[in-house]
C-alpha cells in the first residue's frame, strides 16, 4: 500500500535530513538542508495527491494497531496543510540558501528548520492525542531555536515564546490525561466514540484546558502576547515559517480535539466567538499603530488567526451538515491562503529589512521603491489577506460568510467585512510608505538592494502570484478540505 | 466531588492542580527570567502529578498515564536546558 510508505516517510524524511544536516559542516549543511527540504516536499505533496485521489489514508506504525500502536491519519485537512508546508518550506529554504544573512549565517538553521518540518508533518498527521503533543513540542522547541538565531535582540522574545509555548503544551497534556481518564484510550477517533454519550459537564474542563493550551500556541487573542515580538525578532527566513506554518499546527490539533474527541461545546464556543471577534478587531487596530514593518505583519497574523477561530462558534450554531461543511472549507481555505500570503509578506519584509538595514516604516520608503518585485509581492499578498477577488483569501472569506449567513450568524458577516476593511487599512499603510517621495535614499542601508540574490527578490512574488491565482481553483481545494472531515455527521 | 477529595487520589489531584495553578501564575507575572523558568518547572511538576494520580485511580496502577508523565519529564528537562542556555546568553551583557 502506498499510504504505508508515504505517511511515515512524510514525517521521518525531514527528521533524517535534520540529523544529517546537524553533523555536516560548511556548504554541505546548506546542500543537505535544501535536498532534505525538496525530498520532504515531494513526499508531502504525494500524501496530498493520495488523499485527493483515494480519500483518507491511515497507517499503523510497525503494524501495531491502536490502542497499543501509533497511527498516522491523513484526511483532507492534513492533506491541505501538508501541501502548504510543501510549498512554503522549499521556497523559504531556497531564499535562505541564496542569502545566508536571512538566517543569521548560522548553519544550525538547517537542522532546526528540518526538525520543525518533521514536527509540522507529525502534528497534522497524528491520529492520537499524545503523538500530537510530542509533535507540537518538537515544533515549539525548534521554532524557539530558530527565533534565537536572530541574535541578541531575539533572545528575550525567544525565551518568552519558549515559556508560553511549553505552558500551552503542558495544559494540553493535562487535558490529554483527563481524556484518557474518561475513555481509556489515546486514539482520537476511539476516544471520540467513547465520549459520544458523555455529559457536557464531564468533557467541558478537559476541553477548556485543551482550548487554552492550544490557544496559546496558536496565538488566539488574548493569548497572543508572545507572537509579535518573537515573529518580528526572528531572522528573515524564519518569520515566514513561523507565521505561515507553526501557528497552523496547533490550530489543526485544536480542530481535531474539538470535532473528533471532546465534541462541540456551545458554551466554550461562545467564549471562542468573543476571542475571534477581539482578535480580528483588536489585533488589526494594533497592526495599524506599529512602527516597524515586521511587527505590522506579525499583528496581522494574530488578526488572521481570529478568522480561523470562527470555525468553532459557526459550526456550533447550526445543525445543517451542509452549512457546517461550507464553514469548514472556508476556514481551511483561509488557513492555506494566509499561509501562502503571509510567507510571501514576511519573506518580502525580510528582504526589505536586509536591504535597508532596518524595517522602520519611516525609513524603508526608498528601498521599497528600488525593490520593485518585492513591493509587488507585498501588494499581491495584501490582496489575498484583505480578500479581494481571484485570490484564495477571497474564496475562503466568501465560503465563510455564506456559511455564516445560512447559519443566521450575521455578527460573523459584520466581523469578516470590518476585519477586511481594517486589514486593508494597515496593509495600505505599507503601500503609502513605498509611494511617498520623501523617504531617505536607498543607499543609506547596509546592502545595495540590487546586489541581493535574484532568488530573494523573486521568490516572494512567486508565492504571492500563486495565492492570487489559486482562488480560481478554489473549488478543488474546498472539496479536498472536507475529505474525511468530522463535520456534517460522520464521514 | 467531596467524596473524591477524601480519597488519596483526590488529594494528589488537588495538590497537582494547585501546583499547576501556582506555577502558571508565577510564570505569567514573574519578572526575573530564572524565576519564570523555575515556575514553569513547578507547573510542569503539578501537571505530571495530575497525570500520575489519574493513573492510580484503580487498584493496579495504569501504565499509560505513567508513560505520558515519563515523556513529559523528558520534554520538561529538554525545555529547561534550552531555557537555561537562553538565560545565560541574555545575562551575558558583554558588549559586542
Amino acid at each position: 500500500m502506498l499510504a504505508d510508505v508515504l505517511l511515515p516517510a512524510a514525517v521521518l524524511a525531514p527528521i533524517g535530513a535534520a540529523l544529517v544536516a546537524a553533523v555536516v559542516r560548511g556548504r554541505a549543511a546548506v546542500a543537505v538542508g535544501l535536498a532534505g527540504g525538496l525530498l520532504s516536499a515531494v513526499l508531502a505533496l504525494a500524501v496530498t495527491v493520495l488523499v485527493a485521489v483515494d480519500g483518507p489514508a491511515v497507517h499503523h506504525l510497525a503494524g501495531w494497531t491502536p490502542p497499543l500502536g501509533i497511527a498516522l491519519r491523513a484526511d483532507g485537512m492534513a492533506a491541505l496543510l501538508l501541501a502548504l508546508v510543501a510549498i512554503v518550506g522549499p521556497v523559504t529554504l531556497t531564499a535562505a540558501a541564496s542569502h545566508p544573512a536571512t538566517y543569521g549565517e548560522d548553519r544550525r538553521f538547517w537542522p532546526l528548520a528540518l526538525l520543525l518540518w518533521a514536527g509540522l508533518a507529525g502534528s497534522v498527521l497524528a491520529a492520537d492525542l499524545f503523538n500530537a503533543y510530542v509533535a507540537l513540542e518538537l515544533v515549539s522547541l525548534s521554532a524557539v531555536g530558530l527565533v534565537a538565531l536572530g541574535g541578541r535582540q531575539a533572545w528575550e522574545p525567544a525565551f518568552g515564546y519558549l515559556l508560553l509555548a511549553v505552558l500551552g503544551s503542558l495544559l494540553y497534556l493535562v487535558a490529554v490525561g483527563a481524556i484518557y481518564g474518561l475513555t481509556g484510550t489515546l486514539d482520537m477517533q476511539d476516544a471520540g466514540t467513547a465520549l459520544v454519550a458523555a455529559p457536557a459537564a464531564a468533557t467541558r474542563w478537559p476541553l477548556a484546558l485543551a482550548v487554552v493550551g492550544l490557544g496559546i500556541k496558536a496565538a488566539v487573542l488574548p493569548l497572543h502576547s508572545w507572537l509579535p515580538p518573537a515573529h518580528a525578532a526572528a531572522p528573515g527566513a524564519v518569520s515566514p515559517l513561523l507565521s505561515a506554518l507553526v501557528v497552523k499546527a496547533a490550530f489543526v490539533v485544536l480542530v481535531r480535539v474539538w470535532f473528533d474527541v471532546l465534541g462541540p461545546d456551545p458554551q466554550v464556543a461562545v467564549v471562542l466567538a468573543w476571542c475571534a471577534g477581539a482578535a480580528v478587531v483588536v489585533a488589526s487596530l494594533l497592526a495599524l499603530v506599529q512602527r516597524s514593518l515586521k511587527r505590522v505583519v506579525a499583528y496581522s497574523t494574530v488578526a488572521q488567526v481570529g478568522y480561523l477561530v470562527l470555525l468553532f462558534p459557526l459550526t456550533s450554531a447550526t445543525h445543517d451538515p451542509d452549512v457546517q461543511r461550507t464553514v469548514w472549507a472556508g476556514v481551511l481555505l483561509l488557513a492555506v491562503a494566509h499561509g501562502l500570503a503571509k510567507a510571501a509578506l514576511f519573506l518580502a519584509a525580510g528582504t526589505v529589512k536586509l536591504a535597508a538595514g532596518t524595517d522602520d516604516l519611516d525609513r524603508i520608503g526608498g528601498v521599497l521603491r528600488s525593490l520593485g518585485t518585492t513591493s509587488m509581492a507585498m501588494g499581491l499578498a495584501a490582496v489575498s489577506l484583505v480578500g479581494l477577488p481571484t485570490s484564495l483569501g477571497f474564496a475562503g472569506k466568501w465560503l465563510l460568510v455564506s456559511g455564516a449567513v445560512r447559519a443566521d450568524q450575521c455578527w460573523a458577516v459584520v466581523l469578516v467585512v470590518s476585519g477586511s476593511l481594517l486589514s486593508g487599512a494597515y496593509l495600505v499603510r505599507i503601500v503609502v510608505v513605498a509611494l511617498r517621495e520623501d523617504g531617505p535614499d536607498p543607499s543609506a542601508g547596509d546592502d545595495d538592494p540590487r546586489k541581493l540574490h535574484a532568488a530573494l527578490r523573486h521568490l516572494p512574488l512567486g508565492l504571492a502570484l500563486l495565492v492570487t491565482l489559486l482562488g480560481l481553483n478554489a473549488r478543488w481545494l474546498a472539496e479536498l478540505s472536507v475529505v474525511g472531515a468530522a463535520v456534517g455527521g460522520l464521514p | 466531588m467531596n467524596d473524591l477529595l477524601l480519597t488519596e487520589t483526590g488529594w494528589y489531584l488537588l495538590v497537582g492542580s494547585v501546583l499547576l495553578a501556582m506555577g502558571t501564575v508565577r510564570l505569567l507575572f514573574g519578572r526575573d527570567a530564572l524565576v519564570r523558568l523555575i515556575a514553569l518547572n513547578v507547573a510542569g511538576g503539578g501537571g505530571l502529578l495530575v497525570l500520575v494520580s489519574l493513573a492510580a485511580r484503580s487498584s493496579s496502577p495504569d501504565p499509560v498515564p505513567q508513560a505520558l508523565a515519563l515523556t513529559g519529564i523528558v520534554i520538561t528537562a529538554a525545555v529547561t536546558g534550552v531555557g537555561l542556555a537562553l538565560i545565560r546568553r541574555m545575562e551575558d551583557r558583554t558588549p559586542d
